[in-house]
C-alpha cells in the first residue's frame, strides 16, 4: 500500500501514438505550464518523464465515447488503480471535446487535474481553480492557489511520514477528521427586505484528527466566519448573517464549506427565506401618464408591510414640471405585481400632477419619496409621460437584416383619442410603409415592407408620418438597421 | 453564452430555452437592451423564450420589435387566446412542446391589453395540448420555486419545469417532474440531457471569460452600445436638485493624504476602465463610476465635469462644494460602510466584503 501513495519526484509515461504532429508542440506546452502552475509554492516536487513503472500514465485519444444519460462526451478520463506494479493513475485526454478541437488551455487543465488527483485533492465547482475541470472547451487555463499547494504539501508530508512508519513497521492510527453538521439546510421564516437574518448551523468534528474548515458564501449579502479549526471530538458553530438590504423574493443562496474531510471535502449548505419587498409602488393607472390639455394627475400608493409600515417625510416630483402631494391611505387595491388581488391595504396615496408642457413624445420622471427607514430613506418611483401621438418604440430598430425582403411592424398611438394617418413617406428607396388601425383609431400599425436590395452596411433614415391632427401634423421616426 | 451553447450541439439536437426578465425596466435603454437581446437569442438559435411581465412593462410597441427581432420566438401561455395576441401559447422542437407562463399575468395581461390565463389553468391546458399531439410538455415559469413546485404537483404530466430564482443553477425531482433553475441574472446555463424518457446528467455551466466571445453576439453587443451612446441616453437620465460638486481634487488640495490614497486606487481610474471597454457612455454602467449622476449638479461627460469622473470623494461624502467653500461652517458628515453597498452591490460585486476592500483605500 505504501507504493500508492504519492511521491515528490512524479515519473510520468506519455503516450503520443495518436496525436498528430500538429498538436504535439501545443501539448508538450500545455505539459510544462502544467508543471509549473502544480508546482507553485512547492519547490521539492520534480517530475521524470519514463518509458516504464510509471506513477502516471497520461495519452490522448481523438475522442471519447459519450456516456448513456450525459448531454455531451468526456473530455478526459482518470482511472486510479491499486494493482502494484502498475501506474496509481492513467489520465486519457481528447484531442476533441463537444465537436471542437481541444485547446491547449483544455490540455493543461487535464493535466493539471491528473497531477493534482494524483496528489490527493478532491474536484471542486469553484471555477478556474486548479481542480475545476469541464468537458467543455475552454480558452483560460485554470490556475493554482496556496490552498492547493498547501493540500499538495500536507499530503506530501503525511505520504512520508506513512512510508516511514511502514518502513519500520510501526502501527499508525489514521488521522481522520470527520465533518458532521447539524443541519443541511439554512431556512428562516419570511422576513423584510433590509433586516440581518442571523443564522447558525452547528459543526461537529467526530473524528480523531484536527478538522480545518474554510467557509465560503456565494454572496457578498451573507457574512460569516471565514474558517475555523476543530479539535477531535469538538463542536462549533458557524455564525451567518444574511443582509436582505439589496434582495427579496425568494432568495436562494449557498454556504459552502471545504474541509479536509476526505470523505466529504466540499459541503454545500442552502440559505433559503422570502424575503418581503420593504416598499411596494402600485399604480392603478399605469406606469405611463397620458397628458392633457391643461395637464393630467394620477395616483401612485406606497405601501410596506403591515407590521413595518414606512413613513413619508417628503415627496417631490424631478424630471417634468408639476407637483406631488402625499397622504396616509387606507383601503382596497389590488397588487398585479404580486398576482395578489383587491384587498384591504394601508400606506400612502401619493397625487402626481404633471403640467402640459411637454412636447409631443415620451419623457421620464422620478418621484422621490424621503422616507423614515435609514435603509432605504429615498426610495424612487420612475414612470413615464407621454404627449401626443407617439412611435412606439420611438425609434426603429430593424437589426442584422440580410439581401432577403423583410417585413417590420411598430405602432403609432395616442390613447385614448383616435387619429388618422393621411400619408408615410420612407426616406429610403428600399423600404416601403403602409398602416392600418390596430386596436381602434388611436393605435395604428405602421409596416415597413424592405425588399431585400438595400447596399451592404448602415441603413438609416427617417419616416415621414402625415397625420390629421393639426397640433402634430408630421411625425418623424428615425429607422436604423445594418445590411450585411 | 453563445459560444458555449454552440459546443453543445455537436452531442445532438439542442433545445435551448431563456426564462426570465430581459430587460429590467421601463426606459428607452431597456428597450434598447432588449431589442438587443432579442436578436442576440435569435442568432444563438434559442428555440423559446418565455415573455414575462417584467419585460411587458416597456409596452406593446417594444414587445413587437423584440418579437420580431427574435424571429418569433417569444412564447406566452399566461395569454388567452385573441386576434391580436402578440405571442404564441407555446412553441414546438423536436418531440418537445415548451410553453411560457408568468408570475403576475394581470400585470402582463392589462399592458399588452389582453386577457390574462392563470397559472394553474394554463399549465394545464399546456399539459393537455401536448397529450393531444402526443408531444412531450415542458413548462418555462417566470415565477419562483414554490410556484414551480406547487404546478408540478398539481400537473404530474409535466416533465420539466423551468423556474426563477437567485443563486446557483440547480434541480431537483418533484414526483417525476424535473424542476431546474439556471440561477440569476444569466451567470450560468443549466445544462440537462433527455433520454429514455428522462431528464438526467444535469450541470449548472459558469458563463465566464474561460468561454471565448461569439462573434456575432459580440457584434450585436457592439452595437448596441453604440446605440445608447447615439441616443444620448446618458444625457437624458432623471436628475435631481443636490447641493454642488467640488471635484475631487479640490478635495485633496486640504486632505493631501486622502487624496494621494484616492489618486493611487482604482477608485480614481473606475471611469477610463468604462471608457476602455466602450461602456463610458452607458448609464447602466456610468452611474457607479462617476460622481453625481442624478445631480443637476453631478456628471455630465469628461468634457464638461472632468472633475467629477472616476469614483471620487463625492461619490460617498456627497456633494463638497459648501464645505470647500466654507470648511468650519459647513461640516461634512462621518459615512460608514453603507455608501459602498449602494454600488457594490451582490450582483455588480459578488465577491465584496468591506473589510478587505476598505483597506484598500482606508482614508
Amino acid at each position: 500500500m505504501a507504493a500508492l501513495l504519492p511521491k515528490r519526484t512524479v515519473r510520468i509515461q506519455w503516450n503520443f501514438a495518436s496525436v498528430p504532429d500538429s498538436v504535439r508542440e501545443a501539448i508538450e506546452t500545455a505539459r510544462d505550464r502544467a508543471f509549473q502552475q502544480v508546482g507553485i509554492g512547492l519547490t521539492d516536487i520534480s517530475y521524470e518523464e519514463v518509458q516504464s513503472n510509471p506513477d502516471i500514465k497520461i495519452g490522448f485519444v481523438r475522442s471519447i465515447p459519450q456516456e448513456a444519460g450525459q448531454p455531451f462526451p468526456p473530455g478526459a478520463a482518470f482511472m486510479f488503480s491499486e494493482l502494484p506494479g502498475g501506474a496509481r493513475l492513467e489520465a486519457v485526454i481528447a484531442l476533441e471535446r463537444g465537436g471542437l478541437s481541444s485547446t491547449p488551455a483544455d490540455f493543461q487543465n487535464e493535466i493539471q487535474y491528473a497531477l493534482g488527483s494524483y496528489f490527493g485533492i478532491a474536484a471542486n465547482r469553484l471555477a478556474s481553480t486548479l481542480m475545476a475541470r469541464t468537458d467543455l472547451s475552454q480558452r483560460i487555463p485554470n490556475r493554482s492557489g496556496a490552498a492547493e499547494s498547501n493540500l499538495i504539501n500536507q499530503g506530501l508530508k503525511i505520504a512520508d511520514q506513512l512510508r516511514a512508519a511502514v518502513e519500520k513497521r510501526r502501527t499508525m492510527e489514521p488521522a481522520i477528521p470527520q465533518i458532521r453538521l447539524s443541519d443541511s439546510i439554512l431556512q428562516h421564516g419570511e422576513v423584510v427586505q433590509g433586516q440581518q437574518v442571523p443564522m447558525s448551523v452547528q459543526v461537529t468534528n467526530t473524528g480523531n484528527a484536527p478538522l480545518a474548515l474554510r467557509i465560503k458564501p456565494d454572496c457578498s449579502c451573507v457574512v460569516t466566519v471565514p474558517s475555523m479549526r476543530l479539535e477531535a471530538g469538538d463542536t462549533g458553530l458557524i455564525s451567518v448573517v444574511v443582509d436582505t438590504t439589496e434582495v427579496s423574493g425568494e432568495l436562494q443562496r449557498t454556504l459552502v464549506v471545504l474541509s479536509n474531510d476526505i470523505d466529504f471535502p466540499v459541503k454545500e449548505i442552502p440559505i433559503r427565506f422570502k424575503v418581503v419587498p420593504r416598499f411596494r409602488f402600485v399604480a392603478p393607472g399605469g406606469d405611463t401618464l397620458l397628458m392633457r390639455d391643461g395637464g393630467v394627475g394620477a395616483d401612485v400608493y406606497l405601501l410596506a408591510p403591515a407590521d413595518r409600515p414606512l413613513q413619508i417625510k417628503d415627496v417631490r416630483l424631478d424630471g417634468l414640471p408639476g407637483r406631488a402631494t402625499f397622504e396616509a391611505w387606507s383601503g382596497k387595491l389590488a397588487e398585479p405585481g404580486l398576482s395578489e388581488p383587491e384587498k384591504e391595504r394601508k400606506g400612502y396615496k401619493i397625487k402626481i400632477w404633471l403640467e402640459d408642457s411637454l412636447p409631443a413624445g415620451r419623457a421620464l420622471a422620478t418621484l422621490l419619496v424621503r422616507t423614515d427607514d435609514p435603509k432605504f430613506d429615498v426610495v424612487r418611483y420612475n414612470f413615464g409621460a407621454q404627449k401626443g401621438i407617439v412611435a412606439v418604440p420611438d425609434s426603429i430598430y430593424l437589426g442584422e437584416i440580410s439581401r432577403k425582403p423583410k417585413t417590420f411592424s411598430f405602432l403609432l398611438s395616442r390613447p385614448q383619442s383616435d387619429f388618422e394617418i393621411v400619408k408615410i413617406e420612407s426616406g429610403n428607396k428600399n423600404l416601403a410603409a403602409k398602416s392600418k388601425p390596430a386596436r381602434g383609431r388611436w393605435e395604428h400599425k405602421v409596416t415597413l415592407e424592405y425588399d431585400g436590395k438595400a447596399e451592404l452596411g448602415k441603413l438609416e433614415t427617417v419616416l415621414t408620418i402625415a397625420t390629421n391632427d393639426p397640433k402634430q401634423p408630421t411625425i418623424r421616426v428615425p429607422v436604423r438597421g445594418s445590411v450585411r | 453564452m453563445a459560444s458555449a451553447v454552440r459546443s453543445f450541439g455537436s452531442a445532438g439536437p439542442v433545445v435551448f430555452l431563456v426564462n426570465g426578465t430581459l430587460s429590467g425596466g421601463a426606459g428607452r435603454q431597456d428597450e434598447i437592451k432588449l431589442e438587443t437581446l432579442a436578436e442576440s437569442f435569435r442568432a444563438m438559435g434559442v428555440t423559446a423564450i418565455n415573455l414575462g411581465a417584467g419585460d411587458a412593462r416597456l409596452g406593446r410597441g417594444a414587445l413587437l420589435s423584440a418579437i420580431q427581432l427574435s424571429e418569433d420566438r417569444f412564447v406566452s401561455t399566461s395569454l388567452a387566446e385573441s386576434p391580436t395576441r402578440p405571442a404564441p401559447p407555446y412553441a414546438l422542437q423536436g418531440p418537445f412542446l415548451v410553453g411560457g407562463i408568468s408570475a403576475g399575468e394581470q400585470t402582463l395581461s392589462s399592458t399588452l391589453g389582453e386577457n390574462p390565463l392563470a397559472p394553474d389553468k394554463a399549465a394545464s391546458w399546456l399539459v393537455s395540448q401536448a397529450k393531444r399531439r402526443h408531444l412531450i410538455p415542458i413548462l418555462m415559469l417566470a415565477d419562483g420555486r414554490e410556484a414551480a413546485t406547487s404546478l408540478a404537483k398539481k400537473n404530474p404530466d409535466l416533465k420539466l419545469i423551468v423556474y426563477s430564482a437567485s443563486g446557483e443553477a440547480r434541480m431537483e425531482m418533484v414526483g417525476g417532474t424535473a424542476l431546474i433553475t439556471p440561477g440569476e441574472n444569466g451567470k450560468e446555463i443549466a445544462r440537462v440531457a433527455y433520454t429514455n424518457g428522462e431528464f438526467s446528467g444535469f450541470a449548472g455551466i459558469n458563463l465566464g471569460p474561460q468561454h471565448k466571445d461569439d462573434p456575432v453576439v459580440s457584434r450585436l453587443y457592439k452595437d448596441y452600445l453604440s446605440r445608447v451612446s447615439d441616443e444620448k441616453l446618458l444625457d437624458k437620465l432623471p436628475r435631481v436638485k443636490t447641493a454642488a460638486f467640488a471635484g475631487s481634487a479640490k478635495c485633496g488640495s486640504c486632505h493631501r493624504k486622502a487624496g494621494e490614497t484616492w489618486l493611487a486606487s482604482a477608485h480614481s481610474r473606475a471611469l477610463r476602465t468604462l471608457e476602455l471597454d466602450g461602456h463610458g457612455r452607458d448609464p447602466d454602467c456610468v452611474k457607479c463610476h462617476v460622481a453625481g449622476l442624478s445631480s443637476t449638479f453631478g456628471y455630465r461627460s469628461r468634457m464638461l465635469t472632468p472633475a467629477l469622473a472616476g469614483v471620487g470623494c463625492e461619490s460617498c461624502h456627497g456633494p463638497g462644494k459648501a464645505h470647500s467653500l466654507a470648511p468650519i461652517a459647513t461640516r461634512m458628515a462621518k459615512i460608514g460602510p453603507s455608501p459602498c453597498k449602494t454600488c457594490h452591490t451582490p450582483n455588480t460585486s459578488p465577491g465584496f466584503g468591506f473589510a478587505a476592500y476598505w483597506k484598500k483605500i482606508a482614508h
